[in-house]
């Protein structure tokens, strides 16, 4: 081997140069091109659906005590305690399903006399309104709290020197006669990573490691 | 190899100097092929932008003059016109937030509440919320479940929600080698989007796993956009930066609560002034039996957990 200073005049075999150079050219088409891509796609995310974030609350609070459109006092005349076995008087209020602890009567909470009101202690009339005084009888540690706002939703503004602040009565929430909170759908599980389409199997923290399966 | 070619030779040869022309040009190609998407950016920074101070620098008029600027890309971008602003920390107010892990029944509408408040991406998808189920009886993080699905809460479960804590000791604030992430007076930690520099040491910093990363330039459909938009919240991020909760800061330096605490069906989340003794939260943290998570690693959180006892 000698070295030999005027290179221009060494020889490259024809095949060694094109196939190089073709191989530069290929990788230029494929870059071009976008042959290879930007790796698998994305996965496809439902729509964000307005339910999921809609701040309403899970119960409608009536206004006024009817039943089936007609007042109380159409049917109860609220004169005279009733008396007799209710389900004798025909069919009218059983789809009202009562599980509310050891309360069995209509009466724990509904006024005898009036029956668009509720009953105190001393059988004086609980308004509507003030719905939470009749809850109070039983539940006074969660009255309290829910005085110093630790229970319950409230909305608006903390800071009530600029605008008001509202709070939720506890039937907006707690169905009377069924008081314990129904169970919801969840809204779906995060798209822990966007370049999978493998479930199950995450556990937290898995997106900071591109996922664990 | 070494041999002198003579005149004459086989045609099926090139001359080296020839080889290296051709590979440089082929070469070259191949290069500027491969650099070619570079031609498709579109967000490079401004002179005024590449030029702009810190934000604690920054005047008054300098400030505005930022908001005129993002409330011009966002309406050329979205086709709304925002009302960017930039509310201040109020002061004597040092924002608490509290969670019931008693009541949280795991539905996950505190994530897309948040996700729709503060214009979050959705696709890739970011959300600010985690929310753990985990088996009653013990705080096992690591078991957790954040794929479960179907109705809630399921038996023998509880559910947790994870959020940024609002660290006092904020590790995330020492990690920034930049400052684009600070502790505002109000106890909120924020981040400046335009001065973040996407190293991520930040997420790596964080305890509470609460920080998320822009892999790609966020998707917002145009008619979910959020126009109430603060500077350092809500408004739209760029690719590669890191975002967070900020406990909706554009709503609650304006007296609102945040839109997870309004959300929530059970009422489990709970927000106030943790300076003033009449707040909720300062009665949660009175009266409940209140933890934080990881409290060994000395973060100081400003998110309690409470219990209903």
């Amino acid at each position: 081997m000698t070295l030999d200073r005027d290179e221009g005049s060494k020889r490259i075999p024809l095949a060694a140069a094109g196939a190089a150079v073709a191989c530069l050219l290929a990788l230029a088409v494929v870059f071009t091109k976008d042959l290879i891509g930007k790796g698998p796609g994305r996965d496809d995310i439902p729509k964000l659906s307005p339910e999921y974030a809609d701040p309403s609350t899970v119960r409608k609070v009536r206004t006024e005590m009817t039943f089936d459109g007609a007042p109380c006092q159409a049917c109860h005349e609220g004169a005279e305690p009733l008396q007799g076995n209710p389900h004798e008087k025909g069919i009218f209020h059983e789809h009202i399903e009562l599980k509310h602890g050891r309360n069995q009567h209509c009466f724990n909470c509904h006024h005898r006399m009036q029956p668009a009101d509720f009953s105190n202690f001393d059988g004086s009339p609980i308004k509507l309104d003030n719905i939470q005084l009749l809850c109070a009888k039983c539940h006074g540690t969660i009255y309290r709290d829910w005085g110093l706002g630790i229970h319950g939703r409230r909305s608006g503004f903390w800071d009530t020197a600029k605008g008001p602040l509202k709070t939720q009565v506890c039937i907006a929430c707690h169905n009377p006669h069924w008081p314990i909170f129904k169970p919801l759908k969840a809204a779906p599980p995060p798209h822990i990573n966007p370049r999978t389409r493998a479930k199950g199997g995450k556990t937290a923290g898995a997106e900071n490691h591109g996922g664990l399966d | 190899m070494s041999e002198e070619r003579k005149p004459g030779e086989p045609a099926n040869e090139i001359s080296r100097r020839a080889f290296l022309a051709a590979l440089t040009t082929s070469a070259v190609t191949a290069t500027a092929a491969a650099l070619s998407p570079l031609k498709d950016v579109v967000d490079l920074p401004t002179l005024e932008e590449f030029l702009r101070l810190h934000y604690k620098e920054l005047t008054p008029e300098d400030k505005k003059a930022i908001l005129e600027r993002i409330a011009a890309q966002v309406e050329k971008d979205y086709g709304v016109r925002p009302n960017v602003t930039d509310p201040p920390p109020i002061p004597g107010v040092e924002f608490g937030y509290a969670l019931n892990i008693g009541r949280c029944i795991g539905c996950r509408k505190c994530v897309y509440a948040c996700a729709k408040e503060n214009n979050q991406s959705r696709n890739p998808q970011i959300q600010y919320i985690r929310v753990l189920q985990m088996r009653k009886g013990s705080i096992d993080v690591e078991s957790a479940k954040t794929d479960y699905e179907g109705e809630v809460p399921k038996d023998g479960f509880y559910y947790m929600p994870v959020q940024c804590h609002q660290c006092r000791k904020a590790p995330c604030v020492k990690a920034c080698p930049v400052q684009a992430t600070w502790q505002e007076p109000d106890g909120i930690v924020v981040i400046d989007y335009n001065w973040c520099i996407g190293c991520r040491y930040c997420m790596a910093a964080c305890p509470y796993g609460a920080r998320r990363f822009n892999f790609e330039k966020p998707e917002i459909p145009k008619d979910e956009l959020n126009p109430e938009m603060g500077y350092l919240s809500n408004r739209p991020r760029p690719k590669g930066v890191v975002e967070k909760c900020h406990f909706c800061l554009h709503r609650t330096r304006k007296g609102k609560y945040p839109a997870c605490v309004e959300v929530c069906p059970t009422g489990s989340r709970k927000f106030g002034n943790l300076l003033d003794p009449d707040s909720e939260i300062a009665n949660i943290i009175k009266t409940k039996r209140v933890y934080v998570l990881k409290e060994e690693v000395g973060t100081l959180p400003r998110f309690y957990y409470y219990f209903n006892l």
